[in-house]
């Protein structure tokens, strides 16, 4: 008998995807930032405790009352075609012109990611990303063994001249996609430009670029004047990416993908067999609260309280963080990305911060090679004004002791 | 009527996480033995609530600070309610690694040799200036690791001399102090200490990382890290270890419980590296696995821990 103890018995069943999958100590760090002394940065929570609940639970009601036993049945693949039609009027709020069909209902946009990267990825396929770039898409898309291409962003979006001298290269392999958060991106709280958003798809053209514009926040705009989405400017080269969780609930699970019809067959045929079909019991609220201007109403009193906690956490920056460090100002969304001293290390700091009872997240979770060591996620759209103001208090103490430690190990330069 | 349990979880250590899969394993387990359990994630509220619950006893599932460094204890003691594992004073030194080495240095138990740092001697007292004479002395590879922290959150092996400020960072990052200790190349073993005059020692458990470093991740990651019951060691050295392990739960006056994690040296030496008095209790940890392998379901090792407890 072999004294070796297996924990894991399946160990040798698994596949060689499985162990792409991204996971991080992090996490676990992070879970103690649920709890309600500890003031989160953490998290990308929208602020559900601002909407009237009169307002779900009426619309709730009326979809058990008079659609109980399609509520509760299976639904189409494709997703409920009367909610589709209401997603084609929430897309035109932002200047998008859709047809129902285009469209498929996905679990969160996050499923749409999921689904994207198992119809697109081969191991060893180049894809590009931002850097830094959404975590949840670098998880989707992991598994699948991509060798991901990272362009840097600054505070108007992409380089997208970057992007070109790199694909100017002779032995540049061609990628399969693009994949971009044009506003409000997140981590970092930026909006691509006009004249970058030409660029692109220039070179969208002139490469035969796919693009997945991913814009869960667009209509989360409390400042400035909207930018065209990409999918409009081309919708051929566009898989576009919709959400209902940022404007609705995340807890809905409502997301939704706009493509080209192949890549939606596509798509569809793959969402079959991940779960048959999206839940109608939220497909139908969705539909519902959409159908009503309330969801407008409810939008726009979200956007006022998320313009002054924005507000109340970049006074609180400038006012308590050290002068060298320096952050983005997003003009929507939720997150701003804070860029502290090159040598400084966010994730060995974090401990220190979560005893002063203050969360955030490294930069390190939004690189694919965990580079960004001295930047810090922000998020303004859950904790409360005073929170904001005595958490950036702490947060700013908590930098300066660790700069100080680094000054007297003589490591505080580049 | 069977007693009325209070386990203790969670709570806002860094080990959160993993106390509360601990804790929730503990209380499945009293529940299917009958027991009265209430389970209480530490907060302001928890004298409150123990005043109010008056349970019968406590299991302490607390990874960590306040849970681990004696806080919780104290204030058991003063409200008067048995709990499990050891007292305030070994948790003390326990959870303190500075305290316990130098203890273990006291009197004759082999600990690999260190020095200690703190983060104000750096930055108010020029200490930077030193880590050269206790890099030369220590010699390389050296390990560095926060003073009081568990789950090896912040420990780094440095072998290079460029990379030992870095890792003085980390560890500072999870307390005040750090220590930088002599690399001792051997045999990785814990040995889980149950009972508390002439206590009883429990299988030795060998980890060996796949990482070739027992880190946090090979550590709640199944499959990062094998483990043999009982340790490929010869029954001399074996013998040799479990004695050291009685006689460090012994030192520290360790009621009921504690894990004592060694190193056994190519010279067959066991060097104690620390004594942990709320060992993991999770699906991969030491303490449990001991326990299986003696026989002893984790059901049985929970309801074990409750009747010395009580006794």
């Amino acid at each position: 008998m072999s004294p070796e103890i297996v924990f894991d018995p399946y160990t040798r069943l698994y596949s060689e995807a499985s162990t792409l999958i991204r996971s991080s100590g992090i996490r676990d760090l992070l879970s103690v930032t649920g709890r309600s002394d500890i003031i989160s940065f953490g998290g990308g929570l929208p602020y559900i405790g601002g909407l009237p609940p009169e307002d779900f639970s009426g619309v709730m009601n009326d979809v058990m009352r008079e659609g109980f036993t399609k509520a509760f049945q299976y639904g189409e693949t494709e997703g409920l075609e009367t909610l589709r039609s209401r997603l084609v009027e929430v897309m035109a709020e932002e200047g998008l012109g859709a047809e129902p069909e285009h469209i498929l209902i996905t679990t969160g946009s996050q499923q749409a990611l999921d689904l994207i990267g198992r119809i697109f990825i081969d191991p060893g396929d180049t894809i590009v990303m931002e850097a830094p770039t959404y975590v949840g898409a670098l998880s989707a898309f992991s598994p699948g063994g991509p060798r991901i291409l990272t362009i840097p962003l600054d505070d108007m979006g992409m380089r997208v001249d970057l992007l070109e001298e790199v694909l100017k290269r002779d032995d540049a392999p061609a990628p399969k996609f693009v994949y971009i958060v044009p506003n409000f991106q997140n981590p970092a709280g930026v909006t691509m430009n006009r004249s970058r958003r030409d660029k692109l798809m220039e070179l969208a053209d002139e490469y035969d670029l796919l693009i997945i514009e991913d814009n869960p926040y667009g209509l989360l705009r409390f400042e400035g004047e909207p930018e065209e989405t990409l999918a409009r400017r081309d919708p051929h080269r566009v898989v576009y990416l919709g959400t209902l969780s940022k404007i609705v609930s995340p807890g809905i699970r409502v997301g939704w993908v706009m493509a080209p019809a192949p890549v939606v067959e596509k798509l569809a045929a793959l969402k079959q067999s991940a779960d048959l079909c999206s839940s109608n019991l939220t497909q139908m609220f969705a539909e519902a609260y959409l159908g009503q201007d309330m969801w407008k109403k409810n939008l726009e009193s979200q956007k006022v309280i998320y313009r002054s906690r924005r507000d109340a956490m970049l006074k609180s920056l400038v006012k308590y963080f050290p002068k060298e460090a320096h952050w983005t100002h997003p003009q929507g969304g939720l997150f701003i990305w804070a860029t502290l001293p090159e040598y400084l290390d966010t994730a060995k700091m974090l401990p220190q911060a979560i005893e002063q009872k203050v969360a955030y997240v490294p930069g390190t979770a939004f690189y694919p090679d965990y580079a960004g060591a001295n930047h810090m996620r922000l998020n303004f759209s859950f904790p409360s004004e005073e929170q904001i103001v005595q958490g950036i208090k702490s947060l700013g103490k908590v930098i300066r002791k660790e700069m100080e430690l680094y000054h007297s190990l003589g490591l505080d330069h580049s | 009527m069977k007693p009325k349990i209070a386990v203790l979880m969670g709570g806002r250590s860094l080990e959160r996480s993993v106390s509360l899969k601990s804790g929730k394993r503990v209380v499945r387990a009293l529940e299917h033995r009958g027991y009265d359990v209430i389970s209480l994630d530490v907060d302001e509220n928890l004298v409150p609530r123990l005043l109010s619950d008056r349970p019968d006893l406590v299991y302490i599932a607390l990874h960590g600070k306040y849970g681990e460094d004696g806080t919780v204890q104290e204030l058991l003691e003063i409200i008067d309610i048995p709990y499990t594992g050891p007292g305030p004073l070994a948790s003390m030194i326990g959870f303190n690694k500075v305290l316990s080495k130098e203890l273990f240095r006291e009197n004759g138990i082999p600990t690999p040799g260190y020095y200690t740092i703190s983060s104000s001697a750096l930055k108010e007292m020029g200490a930077s200036e030193l880590l050269g004479d206790a890099w030369e002395k220590l010699g390389s590879p050296l390990v560095v690791k926060p003073a009081a922290q568990g789950s090896a959150l912040g420990v780094r092996i440095v072998e290079k001399w460029d990379d030992l400020p870095d890792a003085l960072i980390a560890a500072l990052g999870y307390d005040d102090r750090a220590i930088l200790e002599e690399y001792v190349e051997g045999c990785e073993v814990a040995v889980s200490v149950i009972g508390t005059e002439d206590p009883e020692t429990l299988p030795v458990v060998e980890i060996v990382p796949v990482s070739g470093f027992f880190d946090y991740e090979s550590r709640y990651t199944p499959g990062k890290t094998d483990y043999f019951i009982p340790a490929r060691l010869d029954r001399k050295v074996t013998a040799e270890v479990e004695r050291v392990a009685r006689a460090t739960h012994e030192l520290l006056r360790c009621k009921d419980l504690s894990r004592v994690d060694i190193i056994v040296g190519n010279d067959g030496v066991p060097y104690v590296l620390e004594l942990n008095i709320s060992p993991g209790m999770t699906e991969t940890s030491l303490l449990p696995l001991a326990a299986e392998a003696a026989g002893m379901s984790f059901e049985d090792l929970v309801e074990r821990l409750v009747e010395l407890a009580l006794a």
